[in-house]
Formats: C-alpha cells, sequence, structure tokens
C-alpha cells in the first residue's frame, strides 16, 4: 500500500502503517507487559514435545498426529474461535449437529485444538503465538478501558483495515476492544471478490462478550 | 461443499474494462514460452518493458518455465517471490545480535534474545554449546529487571558466581564487539552466522521429524542470510557515504530489515530490461498497461487449499446461520482470496489483459480452464496466430494487435502520464 501511494505521488504523511501484530506488540509494550511470541518452528518443536509427553491424547485417525496437522489444527480452530469461551460453545454446538460420524470427529478436532493450545501455554511464559499476542493487547485493552490504546496512540483519529479477503477473528476483537473503549472511528475496508460477503458477516461477529478472552484459566 | 456454494459466497466479478485475450496452449511450457514470445512482440512493436507485466496465482509452478523462456527471448525477468526470510532463525539471530549491541540499556529479555536464537560463540572449536530454550528462560527470570548497558550487565554477571559461564561468555562477546564500521559489522555478523551453521542448524537436526522438512528450510534460511549480510556490508558502507544512516547496530538491524523486506520495485527498475513476474497476491491497486495472467486452469488458479477441518462443518460456518454466526468464516476455506486476487489482476490492466492457459499436465493428463474465465469474454487467440507468434518472423494475435492499436490512438495522454509515473 505504501509503494502504491509514493507511486500515485499521494502523500503518506499523518498516515502510519502497521499490521494488527505490531498494534498489539505496541499495546503491550506500552502497557510494559511481554510482547514476546513462539514463533512457527518453536511452536512446531514444542508441539512435538507435548504429543511425545502424551500431554495431550490424540486418537488417529480421526485426528492425524505429526506435529505440522496438529499446529493446522490449531491454527484452523482459532481463527474461527480465537478460543473465546462463547464462540467455542458455539462451534461444539455445531460440530454436534452434524449427522454422525463426522459430529463425533469435528467435536474432537475442537477439542485436540484447545488442549494443543493449553498445553503449549502451560510450556512457555510467551504468548503461544502472534494471534495471543493480539489478543493479550485485546483484553488489556478492555481492561484499561482504552487507556493503553491512548498512551500507545495518542495521535491516532482513525484506524482503518485495508486490504483484507478474510477477517481472522483476533482482528475483528482487537477493532470490538477498541471501539468498546475509545472513541476512535474505524473504518473496515473490504476489496471486490469477497467484500460483500465478509461485510454480511462482520455485524454478528462483533456480538460476544469480552472480546480477546480465552478459555483458559491463565 | 461444491464449488458452486463456494462460489455463491461472493458476488461474480465483473467484466474488465479493457480487451481481454485468452491464449491457450497444451503444456505449461508451452505456455511460458507464449508469453514470453508476447512479450517480445510487444516489445518490438516499441512498448517499454516496464509497462508490461505477469503475474501468476502461485510462482512456484511458473518460474522455473518462465525464466528459460525469457532467456530464449533474450529478456530478464524479475521475480517478485515473497521473501519469507524474516520468519527464520538464522535471520532473526542476526537481528536480535544487532538490535543486542545497538541497546544504550537492555532489559535481561533483549539482552538474551540472541541466546534464544541459538547464538553461541564463533571459535574454531566445535565442542557442544548447546543452550536450550529453557536454561535461557531460566537465567532470565533469576536477573534483576530493568534496564543496564552491557558493561553493567558485564558486571552484573562477574557479581553473581553461580551464574553459568557460558553466560558471563556471551556478555564478554558483546561488550567487546568492534564498533559498526561497514567491515567491523560484516565480519561480526559472517561469524554469527557461520557459528549458526556449525551449531544451530544440527539443534533442528535433531529435533526434526525423519522428512527434515525443518532442517532444510533453516539450511535454505541460512544460505540467504549469508547472502543478506554480504550485501548489507556493501549498503551500509553506501548509506554512510552517503551520510543517509547512522553508524549505529540499530540502524544495521532496521536496514537489514528495509534490503529483505523491500522487493525489486517498478519504480527502481523503471529504465532496466527487466520483465516483471508477480504473483497475484502483489497485484493490488497496480495500474499496468499489459497485464499477462498466467495458469488460468482450474485447481491453479483457484487453488484449493487442504483443510483438516470436515467440509460440513466448513459449510456451517461459512454459512453463519444461527450460533454460527459468532464464528469467523475462514477465507482458506474459499476460493475468495483467488476471486479478490484475479479480480486486481483484471483491474490492474489499463491498456489490455491477456489470460493464458495450459490443457494438459506434463504427464499428459487434461487440465480444465479456470472457472473465473467464465466471469470475462475474452477474445480467443487461434491456434495459427498462436503459431505466427512463435515464429522465426513473430506478429502478434490480433485481439493483442489491437491492444496496442487502441492505445496508441490514445498516445498523447497516454505517454505523459507512463512518464510521470517512472519518474
Amino acid at each position: 500500500m505504501q509503494r502504491r501511494l509514493r507511486e500515485a505521488q499521494t502523500p503518506k504523511q499523518g498516515v502510519e502503517f502497521a499490521d494488527p501484530a505490531a498494534v498489539g506488540e505496541r499495546l503491550l509494550t506500552t502497557a510494559t507487559l511481554s510482547a514476546n511470541a513462539l514463533d512457527r518452528i518453536d511452536r512446531l518443536s514444542m508441539i512435538r514435545a507435548v504429543l511425545a509427553d502424551e500431554d495431550v491424547s490424540i486418537t488417529p485417525p480421526a485426528v492425524p498426529s505429526d506435529p505440522r496437522t496438529v499446529e493446522q489444527i490449531r491454527t484452523e480452530i482459532e481463527s474461527v474461535t480465537g478460543f473465546h469461551p462463547t464462540r467455542l460453545d458455539a462451534v461444539q454446538d455445531v460440530a454436534e449437529g452434524l449427522v454422525a460420524p463426522i459430529d463425533a470427529d469435528a467435536t474432537e478436532l475442537v477439542d485436540v485444538a484447545v488442549d494443543i493450545e493449553r498445553a503449549l501455554r502451560q510450556r512457555t511464559p510467551k504468548a503461544v503465538s502472534e494471534v495471543e499476542s493480539v489478543r493479550r493487547a485485546t483484553r488489556e485493552l478492555f481492561r484499561s478501558d482504552g487507556e493503553v490504546w491512548d498512551a500507545a496512540y495518542p495521535a491516532v483519529e482513525r484506524v482503518s483495515l485495508a486490504g483484507i479477503s478474510s477477517i481472522p477473528i483476533a482482528d475483528i476483537d482487537l477493532l470490538h476492544a477498541l471501539l468498546d473503549s475509545t472513541s476512535v472511528p474505524v473504518d473496515i475496508y473490504c476489496r471486490r471478490g469477497t467484500g460483500s460477503f465478509l461485510s454480511r458477516r462482520v455485524a454478528e461477529l462483533l456480538d460476544v462478550a469480552q472480546p480477546g478472552s480465552v478459555v483458559f484459566e491463565s | 461443499m461444491t464449488r458452486a456454494d463456494h462460489l455463491a459466497l461472493a458476488e461474480p466479478i465483473e467484466d474488465a474494462d479493457v480487451p481481454v485475450a485468452e491464449m491457450v496452449t497444451t503444456t505449461r511450457r508451452a505456455e511460458a514460452r507464449a508469453v514470453m514470445a508476447t512479450v517480445a512482440a510487444l516489445r518490438g512493436q516499441g512498448v517499454p518493458v516496464r509497462d508490461i507485466a505477469i503475474v501468476a496465482r502461485d510462482l512456484d509452478g511458473y518460474e522455473a518455465p518462465l525464466y528459460r523462456a525469457a532467456i530464449q527471448y533474450g529478456l530478464t525477468p524479475v521475480f517478485w517471490t515473497q521473501l519469507r526470510v524474516t520468519r527464520t532463525r538464522p535471520y532473526a539471530l542476526v537481528e536480535a545480535v544487532c538490535e543486542t549491541l545497538g541497546g544504550d540499556e537492555l532489559t535481561a529479555e533483549t539482552l538474551c534474545r540472541p541466546l534464544e536464537h541459538r547464538w553461541s560463540p564463533p571459535s574454531k572449536t566445535t565442542k557442544p554449546w548447546s543452550l536450550d530454550p529453557k536454561e535461557v528462560g531460566g537465567v532470565i527470570e533469576a536477573l534483576p529487571d530493568g534496564s543496564r548497558t552491557l558493561t553493567e550487565w558485564r558486571d552484573e554477571f562477574a557479581a553473581v558466581p553461580t551464574i553459568d559461564e557460558r553466560f558471563e561468555r556471551y556478555v564478554e562477546w558483546l561488550d567487546d564487539c568492534p564498533e559498526p564500521t561497514p567491515g567491523a559489522v560484516t565480519d561480526v555478523l559472517d561469524a554469527v552466522v557461520d557459528t549458526y551453521e556449525q551449531r544451530g542448524l544440527p539443534v533442528t537436526k535433531a529435533n526434526d521429524s525423519p522428512a527434515l522438512a525443518e532442517t532444510e528450510q533453516d539450511a535454505r534460511a541460512v544460505v540467504r542470510v549469508k547472502t543478506l549480510v554480504r550485501h548489507l556490508g556493501h549498503k551500509y558502507a553506501d548509506r554512510l557515504e552517503e551520510g543517509t544512516i547512522e553508524r549505529s547496530w540499530s540502524a544495521v538491524a532496521e536496514l537489514a530489515r528495509l534490503m529483505v523486506t523491500q522487493r525489486p520495485g517498478r519504480r527502481e527498475h523503471s529504465n532496466a530490461r527487466a520483465v516483471d513476474v508477480l504473483e497475484a497476491n502483489d497485484v493490488w491497486l497496480l495500474d499496468i498497461p499489459y497485464v499477462i495472467g498466467v495458469g488460468l486452469v482450474d485447481g491453479e488458479w483457484p487453488q484449493q487449499t487442504e483443510s483438516v477441518v470436515p467440509p460440513e462443518l466448513q459449510e456451517a460456518i461459512l454459512r453463519g446461520e444461527g450460533q454460527a454466526g459468532t464464528l469467523a468464516p475462514r477465507a482458506a476455506w474459499t476460493d475468495g482470496r483467488d476471486r479478490d486476487q484475479f479480480d486486481d489482476t483484471v483491474r490492474a490492466a489499463g491498456a489490455g489483459l491477456i489470460l493464458t492457459r495450459h490443457t494438459e499436465t506434463s504427464a499428459g493428463e487434461e487440465r480444465r480452464p479456470s472457472p473465473l474465465l467464465d466471469y470475462l469474454s475474452p477474445e480467443v487467440v487461434s491456434d495459427d496466430e498462436r503459431r505466427r507468434l512463435l515464429s522465426d518472423d513473430p506478429q502478434l494475435p490480433t485481439a493483442v494487435q489491437a491492444m496496442y492499436d487502441t492505445v496508441e490512438g490514445r498516445e498523447d495522454e497516454g505517454r505523459h502520464d507512463s512518464e510521470e509515473a517512472s519518474r
């Protein structure tokens, strides 16, 4: 986007470019919380260890047990639910409502994702992923009633999310917390191929309490 | 879920505002040759190379054939492949070392970050060093809060007799690192990457699955980062000479990040002979007169991504009825991203859009046209015309020639604009 603006000779002054992960990092740093997150390589070796220690039980063939697949299960369920209590209940209900035997497989898949995330959280003081960092920032934003935002971005008048073909739930929750706890207006710019579908869904995605919260205790 | 369901999730794509031609070949290699023949013929008509771009959904399958075909036609392709090197451990190590050396005051966490990325002392011995993340984490927790200078940390470590001597050795190494002259930057970082190759890479291998996929990735990253370090030294020296950078390790870290994330841009290449080959992901908002979209083959563009989630559950979440309404629809379960990128490609073309596809795999299996083509009404290039394009006396297919002639008709304003843009 920066390049396009430069080519169009549109001034970039007054515009700061950042992805949600960078925003989360700035918020956490401002709140003097750790913004450290595991990267994928670390996560894969940790998942391998979790599986080797049988911290999480997996029953093939419903759920394959190689670390990459397990990581993919974790990522997919995370992108849909953000491990938010209300959304996990919803996905479990939806899974249970499917025809047998798919209902059992789907339910187990969700359980494995939650168990793996929990096991990873217990093994590291860092955030399990960049996505979890964004959630930490979201919780902090909500908890501080916007104070951390004002400290991190005192001069920001407007937030725009642009260039998206999908809306990861962690990003939606971050925007949700921002809308609830500050007076900063938020715009979402969709694209032509997917825009009408996504824009129909956004309102309901904002319809959960405590954005960024997770089912895990700590 | 059927394709129709996927497609129903989004509106139809609007037809292009410019003329569209479709060129069909049997194999991917023949497709690549036809593409480069078109580029060469457009060049022959006087179209500047920067006014042409080739777009693929995924460069993996097209980079090699396009490269070979380009060479045949005396063209230099520039592939805008995504650089993922920033996500690799050797890169993270180099960045962490620069940031640690560049910080005036360091927290225990920042101080130890290079250790987490498997820093080990550069030396001739291959004696095992292996500090695992747990040990590093333990020491970070034992260290006092707050920020200190390197020298203060060195004193701190010296005052604690129980501290692992490897940590002492590490802080000594940091504290003894020279001032960041270009030569010193290259030497220090070179040594850091070399020792990573000797001691860090084997750790990845030991933890890897039998297929050694991570080891291969890590080894490739080592090679990339070595090259980066070499270029970094030169660029840093240039910038110092120009007076556009300060002499500090932090500035080196910033420059390194800039170098690995910056891809060759049209402006940087506006006088070069290179033809841009982009992934559709990079086309958003671009404006290029002639766009050649390759690989409009079902399964190639759009491409089905593998998922571990049963299709029935995907469908329920995508539909979002009832409780599922609070669940985020995952783009990778649909062809939404591919549609967006196809639309970007269509909109990027300012004078004409040429779409190509092949009909057979190298094993002779049939490859069907992409359903995305149904949204447009291209003029199909005949076999005769394609043969003439590839002959010793190449001629542009009439559909493509017409694009050129139309633009020539509007030459005055058109050329003015493109000169403005290239400045």
